[in-house]
């Protein structure tokens, strides 16, 4: 009787102290990050809400910011064709950088797999997944052919990110040639762009769309971005890839020629951060997968995403000229940034499908 | 612990084992009377389950979850070590139920395939024996007598939970991406569920439930699971099935109901304390 008293007050010890982690665990007392406040607290969550939010609030606002900025990208373009200044050349990159940047927003968070049609045709239009592949030649070696009128699109190497980026970037000067046929591919993506914010103004499917396959491929996009960051954008030029041998190759950068890189990765980072969000850094109510973490119990979770985009985001920010150089000046700082895109990659890849109770959780250390 | 009795993964939620007691009233009618007499539920070996099982639960929450590894972690080590052998890859196309239904079977399987293996390996093994013959010491059996289990066993136990579905996890993470759901019923995996609402809490009971000879080939009755807490060794050697006797058919360790005869339960004929249980593995002898 004496061990079964004994053995009952030391469960409830044990008890009082499980329930305090539990406590730690669900409390309100969770330490919002600089401008970031969840949007829920705790049980008034809609999936159906956050896929509108998401609709309407950011992959419609990024197209209509990407189909803008094209359109002065297309007039910077125009005026370069007429006439090669400093100034019209100096506008017509500053335009570009300004694109992609907004291409980067859009291609970091939007779930192309889950349409078919027009979405993945401008994607496949301005840059295939095997951008940077070693085996392959760069961009500026099809320069001379499209300036011939070759149509090279055949090749698998061939894109127009790399080829306006060569076309506007590599010499001092551009001349009146590159510049047509840079119209020549705006042309085309103007026509794609429109084809683009149209799908998102009339698209009903993917909010009514609350099956489950939405979510899952947005995550999947998450997934599958955060893996060319680390290995293609950043691993794989800085030679830090276990295919690579250590080698480094700025050719192999996205935007070698402009050597924006950096703030590309950074723009797409940016754009998986505002999905997850619901981009509620600026207003309240802005359903994100930050509040279906929440919604979940998964506050420790969100709390460790949140933590590796910011520091994904920061390391890339705290580089000291541009990443070209970097590759070669500041080996040290490259390797920061790529492990911080790795702990990133991990983190959309495991915690946020474990916090979506994708996986499943130790429930029952059990015998028999 | 309310929140631990009422969770739908706990085999002893009052869903299950109120099912568990209709399926048996429907079968046995009124000679349930004889399987639900005080001596049985209120004996010195039934208070030890229940005192048992609050030590248990407490030792559990507070020193063994966290020493376990994460699932998660396994997952995710096994996806990155299969992409670094076979590259990254896009989702495969499935469809989503397919995927969910190949997942939630593969934990399923491979779930009961280890727990088959580690516990014959409690038995067989003499140092994991000296754990193991803790959950074998009632000799009247409760569904509580399921978590008369020494610490020791429930951290092995929950490695092995860990380790598979980690790994099972990481395979389907690799292949589906985040397309890998688990097909659930109140949150538990579906088989399992299945098997809780199935009068699973019977193995742990007097209630003799056995199926027909062909299904006790595929699936572990309540009375194959009483033969294994027989205090005849030859008894107590067989069916270490979790739920699916398929491995002890596979394996060679099966026996049906019919065969067993009659027997006691309990390895040995003591009662003991909690702080007994705790200890039995230290102490010399069988």
């Amino acid at each position: 009787m004496k061990h079964s008293l004994l053995a009952v007050l030391t469960a409830l010890l044990f008890i009082g102290c499980g329930d305090n982690s539990m406590d730690d665990r669900n409390s309100s007392n969770f330490v919002a990050k600089d401008n970031y406040s969840p949007a829920i607290s705790g049980t008034d969550f809609s999936l159906p809400s956050m896929l509108k939010n998401l609709k309407t609030n950011i992959f419609l606002r990024h197209a209509e910011e990407f189909d803008t900025a094209l359109n002065t990208f297309g007039d910077a373009i125009d005026a370069l064709a007429l006439a090669q200044t400093s100034q019209t050349i100096q506008t017509a990159r500053n335009n570009w950088v300004n694109l992609m940047k907004n291409w980067k927003k859009i291609q970091g968070n939007w779930a192309f797999e889950i349409k078919s049609g027009c979405c993945n045709e401008l994607v496949e239009f301005i840059d295939q997944s095997d951008l940077v592949n070693p085996s392959k030649k760069p961009p500026s070696y099809y320069v001379p052919f499209v300036m011939a009128g070759a149509d090279v699109r055949s090749s698998t190497r061939y894109t127009n990110i790399g080829l306006v980026e060569a076309l506007l970037f590599m010499e001092s000067d551009v001349n009146a040639s590159a510049a047509a046929v840079v119209q020549d591919i705006v042309e085309v993506m103007q026509e794609k762009s429109a084809e683009l914010l149209a799908h998102w103004q009339n698209d009903e499917t993917f909010v009514a769309n609350t099956g489950g396959e939405t979510v899952d491929a947005i995550l999947n996009q998450f997934i599958d971005n955060m893996y060319k960051n680390k290995e293609q954008r950043l691993g794989e030029p800085a030679g830090l890839t276990a295919g690579s041998g250590g080698v480094i190759d700025p050719e192999l950068l996205e935007y070698h020629y402009s050597k924006s890189s950096a703030s590309s990765i950074i723009a797409r980072i940016r754009g998986l951060k505002e999905v997850y969000t619901g981009d509620n850094n600026t207003s309240d109510g802005n359903l994100g997968f930050d509040d279906y973490l929440i919604y979940k119990g998964a506050k420790t979770e969100n709390t460790q995403i949140l933590d590796a985009i910011d520091a994904a985001i920061a390391s890339l920010e705290s580089l000291e000229g541009t990443l070209n150089d970097a590759l070669t000046d500041n080996r040290e700082a490259v390797a920061e940034c790529y492990a911080k895109q790795v702990a990133l990659y991990n983190a959309v890849y495991s915690t946020l499908p474990a916090a979506m109770a994708i996986i499943p959780k130790i429930v029952e250390a059990d015998g028999d | 612990m309310i929140d631990f009795l009422l969770d739908f993964h706990s085999r002893i939620n009052p869903l299950y084992l109120g099912i568990a007691l209709l399926i048996a009233w429907a079968v046995y009618g009124s000679r349930m009377r004889r399987y639900i007499r005080p001596s049985l539920w209120l004996s010195r070996s039934a208070r030890t389950d229940y005192l048992y099982f609050v030590l248990i639960f407490a030792i559990k929450s507070a020193v063994i979850l966290p020493l376990l590894f994460s699932a998660t972690g396994i997952a995710l080590e096994t996806a990155l070590f299969l992409e670094a052998q076979l590259g990254y890859r896009e989702s495969l196309p499935l469809s989503r139920p397919l995927i969910a239904l190949l997942y939630t079977a593969a934990l399923f399987l491979a779930g009961d395939l280890s727990r088959y293996w580690l516990h014959r390996w409690m038995h067989t093994v003499p140092f994991l024996w000296r754990f193991h013959k803790v959950h074998h010491t009632p000799n009247r059996l409760t569904p509580f007598s399921f978590y008369r289990i020494h610490p020791v066993e429930s951290f092995l136990f929950g490695l092995r939970y860990a380790l598979v579905a980690g790994a099972v996890t990481g395979i389907f993470l690799y292949l589906f991406k985040a397309n890998v759901h688990l097909a659930d019923i109140l949150g538990v995996n579906a088989f399992l569920f299945a098997a809780h609402i199935l009068g699973e809490n019977l193995r742990h009971s007097h209630i003799p439930l056995a199926y027909p000879a062909w299904l006790e080939r595929i699936l572990i009755s309540p009375r194959q699971h009483q033969v294994h807490h027989a205090r005849d060794m030859k008894l107590q050697n067989s069916n270490y099935g979790g739920v699916l006797a398929l491995w002890d058919t596979l394996f060679g360790t099966l026996r049906l109901s019919k065969t067993a005869g009659a027997f006691y339960f309990g390895y040995v004929k003591n009662n003991f304390n909690p702080w007994q249980l705790l200890t039995l593995p230290f102490h010399k002898g069988k």
